[in-house]
């Protein structure tokens, strides 16, 4: 694979970062990613949302958990999704490119807080993938121990455990009634999880989709 | 597999996490070698309930405190494990957020 | 790789033990030799053949009691009596002959450990299986098969070199050869460099081999037996008499025995049976799991390793596979098989062999292991005078029997300590001074 972003006379503004996962179809830009442009229109869709902002925080439940979000939720606000990863640890996704943006606005939020807290910009270290449409579920289920039904894992609700053996954190996060996951592992487990997945999408004709326009 | 009611997450499989020890209180740094070494590997090894920690790897990433039978390997309670315990009053509970 | 039917293996010899029961009578006696001569006799006459060894009423008193009849204790009794004349025995048993891990084992032997001490006393053992169907007139089947522990990243070879070299200062054979080398032994083995795990090299152990556990067990109990020794099955120990620091006796489900020495022998009940004579162990106890596939033609010879995919296969001279792994992640006394074992031993297995994917999966059981924290056994005498223990086998300890029944034995009829077991007592965990044999014990049975 050609590892040079030089391409004609340099007149186009060239990526400079990708996701580990090999994008499906043509691609394109955004902002300083390379995404897939791929559009599916298949009922149960897989894409690759890497190139979205994340910003890890952690601090003392106590204090930070009623700023920011309660564990095993997530709340959407500004155009950021935040998620409550632990009890004393959070996660951010927010458009791309807005991570500095992001960490300033959660760090001011916290300045008050009197135990310490770190707010760390993960963008570079992990992979993000939507899985969406109406057998999302039952895909999901197949590489996922956890209930996903919709009185355990309800739209707005997020867990931390193994997606096909990789540990990762899981959003429910439904687009406009539709059902929808967020699923957010290690970087090096990108292309893994993304393959898992899209073979246990296989038998209700999954589709692999690209970066949306409408980011989070 | 067992499972394993984690306070912070709920029930999750047990390979979710790693199986620390038993619960000991571990010796301030005045101890003896003694001391310290019986600290390190004596072990109760009970047929029956125990009171043990565990470490939530693949969920929240928390240690916790679990009551576990060793025969039915039944779970009955699980509680956040308190951090820093010390049995000598010296050494207070540390501070650091994680 | 399909599974035919998990469960346990137990019912077979509980049923034995059924059998077993009800050939009672006292005194030494005539034990039938064992013979191609007697074979004929049997087929030609259809004479009953002599039960193994015989039901006793518990005596109120014996010279010497041991706990748990596994290969442990049974080769304890049997050099008591052949090596020291030493007749008035009782080995109690809660269950049955060989219920414990003497029955439950993957039965592999070799003695290519780490430490000097370790090569040493498992050395010993060899020397004595290698003699023990004609000891003990009774075919305990082993077969020198060649043992390999496979090495896929630079970690392991050299833990290899290093257990190579310690080996052949000790007289013990073992090599570290090459993939080719070992493509020659296991000619269907995948040594590509594509694969998952590569194979870097193996340390290769031509001595090691496998044997037939309960034949060893079955031997050790009717050779004992003969020289009049009382085996009492279904016997549970329910608590140790002590008084002024020494042991007076034990008392069981069917009475009190009294006996200036009380031998424990009980593997993965090690700290519950010690606990009773108030002694505490550096033990805890993990359930390990085995299965076996159904009998194919033989093509497997040596028995082979793999620590970084945690399992070790071998081919039984009925054909089957035998599959062993790494203890149950969490300590526990329960002896039920798990499908998480099943599924993570057959996805390691296929990753070495691909080819045996279509083989069925016949049955797969648990048994108890004693772990402690050097990987290494506790042998000798403990705080409380005539309470002894020979425990810590963890997941490696059959291969030790005959080697420690015999130190024991001389231990408990000279009063001292044999210089083979020194380095194992149990007072070198207060000292500090431990055998760390986990760089060869840990997966490698
Ligand atoms: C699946 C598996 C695979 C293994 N593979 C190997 C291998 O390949 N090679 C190897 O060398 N080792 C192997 N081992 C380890 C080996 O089996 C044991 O270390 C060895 O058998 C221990 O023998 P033992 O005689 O000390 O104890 P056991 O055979 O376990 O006997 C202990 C006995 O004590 C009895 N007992 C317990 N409590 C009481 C009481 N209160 N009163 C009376 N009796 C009592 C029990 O009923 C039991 O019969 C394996 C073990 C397992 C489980
Ligand atoms: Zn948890």
């Amino acid at each position: 694979m050609p590892t040079s972003t030089r391409r004609g006379n340099g007149s186009v503004a060239e990526p400079v970062a990708r996701s580990p996962i090999a994008p499906a179809g043509p691609t394109g830009t955004r902002g300083a990613w390379e995404v897939s442009s791929a559009h599916s229109k298949a009922a149960l869709r897989l894409a690759d949302m890497t190139a979205l902002s994340k910003v890890l925080v952690r601090g003392a439940p106590g204090e930070v958990a009623p700023l920011l979000c309660e564990h095993l939720r997530a709340r959407r606000e500004d155009g950021s999704l935040i998620v409550g990863t632990g009890p004393d640890s959070w996660l951010v996704l927010a458009p791309t490119g807005r991570s500095d943006a992001v960490s300033e606005m959660i760090a001011s939020r916290l300045r008050g807080c009197t135990s310490l807290v770190t707010v760390i910009d993960v963008t570079h270290g992990s992979v993000v993938l939507r899985l969406s449409g109406e057998s999302a579920r039952r895909a999901l289920e197949k590489v996922c121990a956890i209930d996903l039904s919709d009185r355990a894992t309800p739209n707005g609700s997020s867990f931390r455990s193994r997606v096909a053996a990789v540990v990762s954190t899981v959003v429910r996060d439904d687009v406009d009634g539709d059902p929808s996951y967020l699923i957010v592992s290690d970087r090096s487990s990108g292309q893994f999880l993304f393959d898992a997945l899209a073979d246990a999408g296989q038998e209700f004709g999954i589709g692999l989709t690209g970066y949306p326009e409408q980011e989070i | 597999m067992i499972r394993i009611p984690c306070p912070h997450c709920g029930p999750r499989n047990s390979d979710e996490f790693s199986y620390i020890g038993e619960e000991k209180r571990r010796p301030g740094p005045d101890t003896s070698p003694t001391e310290w070494r019986t600290y390190l590997y004596s072990k109760s090894n009970p047929a029956g309930w125990t009171t043990e920690q565990w470490f939530h790897a693949a969920g929240c990433g928390k240690f916790i405190v679990a009551e576990r039978h060793t025969v039915t390997n039944e779970v009955r309670a699980t509680r956040p494990k308190p951090r820093f315990e010390r049995s000598n009053a010296g050494a207070e509970a540390g501070g650091g957020s994680s | 790789m399909g599974v035919a039917r998990a469960g346990s293996d137990l019912r077979p010899a509980a049923r034995r033990f059924i059998h077993l029961r009800g050939a009672a009578s006292d005194g030494q006696r005539k034990t039938t030799t064992y013979s191609a001569f007697s074979l004929l006799r049997h087929g030609l006459t259809h004479e009953k053949w002599q039960r193994a060894w015989r039901e006793h009423e518990v005596a109120s008193a014996y010279d010497a009691v041991i706990v748990g009849a596994g290969v442990h204790g049974l080769a304890t009794a049997y050099y008591l009596a052949a090596n020291h004349n030493m007749r008035r025995v009782a080995v109690v048993d809660k269950g049955y002959v060989g219920g414990g891990g003497s029955g439950r084992n993957t039965a592999i032997l070799r003695s290519n450990y780490l430490t000097p001490e370790g090569v040493r006393f498992y050395d010993r053992s060899m020397t004595l299986y290698s003699t023990l169907a004609a000891d003990l007139n009774f075919n305990v089947m082993f077969a020198k098969r060649g043992h390999l522990t496979l090495a896929h990243n630079d970690g392991s070879l050299r833990t290899m070199r290093w257990r190579a070299e310690v080996n052949k200062l000790q007289g013990v054979e073992s090599e570290v050869i090459a993939p080719e080398e070992v493509k020659r032994l296991v000619p269907f083995m995948d040594i590509s460099s594509h694969t998952r795990y590569p194979i870097l090299g193996a340390l290769y152990h031509p001595p090691g081999g496998i044997i037939r556990h309960d034949a060893v067990n079955w031997g050790y109990a009717r050779a004992a037996d003969a020289l009049g020794v009382h085996i009492h099955q279904g016997t549970e120990v329910l608590s140790i008499g002590v008084v002024d620091g020494k042991v007076t006796g034990v008392t069981t489900n069917r009475g009190e025995i009294s006996s200036p020495i009380v031998v424990n022998c009980t593997a993965g009940w090690a700290s519950l049976v010690s606990s009773l004579a108030g002694v505490s162990l550096p033990i805890i106890t993990h359930p390990l799991q085995a299965a076996v596939t159904e009998p194919v033609r033989m093509f497997l010879g040596a028995v082979v390793v793999s620590g970084s995919l945690h399992v070790y296969v071998s081919q039984t001279d009925r054909g089957e596979l035998v599959f062993g792994a790494s203890t149950d992640p969490y300590p526990s006394y329960s002896m039920r098989g798990s499908l998480a074992f099943t599924e993570e031993l057959a996805s390691h297995v296929l990753e070495l062999m691909p080819s045996i994917a279509k083989m069925r999966v016949l049955r797969q059981w648990a048994g108890l292991c004693d772990l402690t924290p050097d990987f290494s056994p506790i042998m000798g005498t403990t705080p409380v005078e005539g309470f002894l223990v020979d425990v810590g086998w963890g997941t490696y300890g059959f291969k030790a029997g005959p080697a420690a029944g015999e130190a024991m034995a001389e231990l408990v009829a000279t009063g001292k300590t044999p210089e083979l077991i020194s380095s194992f007592g149990l007072s070198r965990f207060g000292d500090g001074l431990l055998v760390g044999e986990r760089g060869a014990a840990a997966v490698g049975h």
